[in-house]
């Protein structure tokens, strides 16, 4: 067993945090549970002796260990107790996150984060952490203003440029934003990033079509994994199924036109029939003009409904593109994240236990 | 069975007639709820007297005020009041004489539509002639009858839902029952939840079902798609004159100019029975036929406004799921980690999404209101008119059995049949 190398510093809180800073050190998928476990427990000790940030502190290191449900009751008591503070806010976001199914409580996440966002705002990482959470919420485009917003901040915010991307991908239709998606792990690769990154250069590539180069970026996204290895499996189907339906998404952005009337349903879809008969009705109109007038039609109204239901339905169409797949993508990309990479210095800054210096 | 008789009694008007009831049904014992004094209340400020209120069998026409004021008061025997006989049967077609006949009172058909269903009786009436017609101790014109009063009258959704209900039990009627309890919804705003019921039938492969829900599919949730169902099904001779009528309201909406002249032909089939004892029908069937049929260029730009309104986006997401279950061949799966076909979460959510919320609710559901309620308005009253001419083509068969070889007709039976005698 490995034993632990904390010095025993003189405060409860500064051992807290030289414990929680060896457990991010030594994480490997997943953090040590006998460090986290004495973070949480030193950091209970600062809170008894009266230190403000130790609550959040020791609920944080509880939901890193493991314990979700208790760290994110702790938070919400905090919250409740000092609501003025972002710090609580942070934690419950982050831990959001951080669940095993972020889905499943993005909505928690995205309001625990846009108080901690009005409390504390020009925090790159809370912006962008709202950014995650709102995608994984389906407010799409809340979540690319928060995305650009934390670039705005920080332009060198990797995960930010992640998500901006795909949002600009699949909602926004953008499909310049694959070349960025391609680029993002290389750059990532330089600093100490996990591999899960090469999951938005697969969506980057199978959009530009290069199919082989999106096999290759999941099976990198997925390389710290081990295939069949029963843990990690939920992991690897994950980002498997979410690839899956980025396949069948397929090639481009919906608003392509060899795409357009395939994605609608076909020639004989309601939508191409709707506008085919909009169509016949213009003609009738134009036809017999007094008729139209004594029923009330003009031409120029049937024109108007004929372009909002191409607009509208062209929207929708991204709308729901994001809803599959920007959705999975959180679905398959954050668990990996968690797993891989332990919480950074700027999310712990956020949560007021340390201080970063420029 | 109830014996009639011809009572004078003193404070009773004289021509109103009653039976000496059947003890043997439920509602009739110890004392038939008709025969409750009306109340001062219902005659407050109106030249009458509670003691002067008449017990109503059959209408006048034109309606007296003692009548209407019995009416309010409970006191009137209602459809099949005195058990499922011919006698009751007559006396209901003679209400419908008297409330679309020759010179019928303008509210004679409100007036007549109350006499369905006692408030203190309920439908016990109405039941005891289903399980009547079932055991075979009454004949089924008595079932047709009790449902095409309602329909034929243009009761509304709720009170033609409650005699269907209540007939529901009678075998040879249970298709007609169902269709005149599910295909409404309009005045209520009810269109899903019928459309939920006409899915959901165990007559959903009868023609006339069909017909109804392809209706419902195309009409309510702009379904283009159900055009063709009803072309096909409206081109098939066999169907109900009715059912053809409903299909030719929906060409109507799709811009077919000679629409209006195949409805009209179709309602005339369905109405050719009550001609001669029923004349004031074609006259109301006419004007309701006109106020489906205005400014159709209106109501057809409203339907396309709805439809255009739809999420015609969300079929992709189908598609794409499809697509994304379809292997690749240069795909290799490692043995034993096969994925499930099931989707992701967010897949799965924006499938179920729809799902729990009524795809048919989605669909129906428009911002545009006005379009809307062109709509829904062209709806209720095109489906009003329906009931109309299917409750017409059931009480023609009705009356054809109940018409009386010859000699002596009785008060009742005057009615209905005096006038083509005459002519």
């Amino acid at each position: 067993m490995r034993q632990s190398i904390t010095p025993m510093l003189g405060r409860p809180f500064e051992s807290a945090l030289a414990a929680l800073e060896e457990a991010r050190a030594g994480w490997n998928k997943g953090g040590p549970p006998g460090l986290l476990s004495r973070a949480a427990k030193n950091f209970d000790l600062a809170a008894a002796e009266g230190d403000a940030r130790a609550p959040v502190g020791g609920a944080f290191a509880r939901g890193l260990a493991g314990d979700l449900e208790s760290a994110k009751q702790k938070l919400r008591e905090h919250i409740a107790r000092n609501p003025e503070n972002a710090a609580g806010y942070v934690a419950l976001g982050i831990l959001g996150l951080r669940t095993p199914d972020p889905l499943a409580c993005a909505e928690e996440t995205t309001y625990a984060l846009i108080a901690a966002r009005d409390l504390a705002p020009g925090v790159a990482c809370i912006e962008r952490l709202l950014a995650i959470a709102l995608s994984a919420a389906g407010v799409f485009m809340s979540a690319l203003q928060s995305a650009r917003a934390a670039l705005a901040l920080d332009d060198t915010d990797i995960e930010a440029r992640l998500w901006s991307g795909v949002l600009r991908l699949y909602f926004g239709g953008d499909v310049t934003a694959a070349a960025m998606l391609v680029e993002l792990p290389n750059e990532a690769d330089v600093r100490p990033h996990c591999p899960a990154r090469w999951l938005g250069a697969a969506a980057g590539h199978y959009a530009r079509s290069e199919f082989h180069d999106a096999r290759v970026a999941l099976r990198r996204a997925i390389a710290p994994l081990k295939i069949g290895y029963s843990p990690e499996a939920p992991l690897v189907d994950a980002a498997r199924r979410w690839f899956r339906e980025a396949r069948g998404f397929g090639a481009g952005v919906p608003m392509s036109s060899d795409r357009w009337l395939r994605d609608v349903g076909g020639p004989q879809s309601d939508y191409v029939r709707t506008r085919s008969a909009l169509a016949a009705l213009r003609e009738a109109v134009a036809r017999d003009v007094e008729r139209a007038a004594a029923d009330g039609v003009a031409p120029l109204d049937v024109d108007s409904v004929t372009a909002a239901l191409e607009a509208r339905t062209r929207r929708g169409m991204l709308e729901w593109g994001a809803r599959l797949l920007v959705r999975g993508f959180a679905e398959a990309y954050l668990p990996l994240v968690t797993y891989l990479e332990p919480p950074s210095d700027e999310m712990l800054a956020a949560m007021d236990l340390v201080f970063l210096d420029d | 069975m109830a014996t009639e008789r011809t009572v004078q009694a003193a404070g009773v008007i004289a021509s109103c007639r009653f039976a000496v009831p059947d003890r043997s049904l439920p509602w009739l014992d110890p004392q038939p709820p008709w025969f409750a004094v009306a109340s001062d209340a219902v005659c407050a400020g109106l030249p009458i007297v509670p003691a002067d209120v008449p017990i109503v069998d059959l209408l006048s026409a034109p309606c007296t005020l003692a009548e209407v004021v019995a009416i309010r008061a409970g006191r009137f025997i209602p459809l099949f009041g005195d058990g499922p006989t011919r006698d009751e049967a007559v006396r209901a077609l003679a209400n419908i004489a008297r409330a679309l006949g020759a010179g019928a009172d303008p509210r004679g058909s409100e007036h007549a539509l109350s006499l369905a269903v006692h408030p203190a009786a309920g439908t016990a009436p109405v039941a005891e002639v289903a399980r009547a017609v079932r055991k075979g101790s009454a004949a089924t014109y008595c079932a047709d009858i009790a449902l095409a009063y309602a329909g034929v009258l243009g009761a509304g959704d709720a009170q033609r839902e409650l005699l269907a209900g209540a007939l529901s039990t009678v075998d040879g009627l249970r298709e007609e029952t169902a269709l005149a309890a599910i295909v409404g919804g309009g005045d209520y705003s009810s269109y899903r939840e019928h459309y939920a019921l006409l899915t959901a039938s165990e007559f959903a492969h009868a023609p006339a079902v069909r017909t109804a829900k392809a209706w419902f599919d195309f009409v309510l949730a702009r379904r283009m798609g159900a055009f063709d169902t009803l072309a096909a099904l409206g081109d098939d001779a066999t169907l109900d004159p009715a059912s053809r009528w409903l299909v030719t309201t929906a060409a109507l909406l799709h811009g077919d100019e000679a629409a209006r002249l195949h409805m009209a032909k179709f309602a005339e089939q369905s109405i050719v029975g009550l001609r001669t004892w029923l004349p004031r029908v074609p006259g109301v069937v006419a004007r309701e036929m006109a106020e489906v049929v205005q400014h159709p260029l209106n109501l057809r730009f409203g339907h396309l406004r709805c439809a255009a309104a739809r999420d015609h986006a969300a079929a992709a997401i189908r598609a794409w799921l499809t697509a994304a279950t379809e292997t690749e061949p240069e795909e290799q799966e490692i043995p034993g980690t096969a994925l499930g076909p099931e989707p992701t979460r967010a897949g799965r959510s924006a499938i179920e999404a729809r799902a729990a919320a009524g795809e048919f609710l989605l669909d129906w559901f428009v911002s545009d209101r006005d379009a809307r309620e062109t709509v829904d308005s062209f709806a209720r009253r095109a489906l009003r008119l329906y009931h109309r001419l299917r409750a017409a083509t059931l009480l023609a068969r009705a009356e054809r059995e109940l018409r009386p070889p010859g000699g002596m007709l009785t008060r009742v039976e005057r009615v209905i049949w005096q006038p083509a005698v005459t002519r």
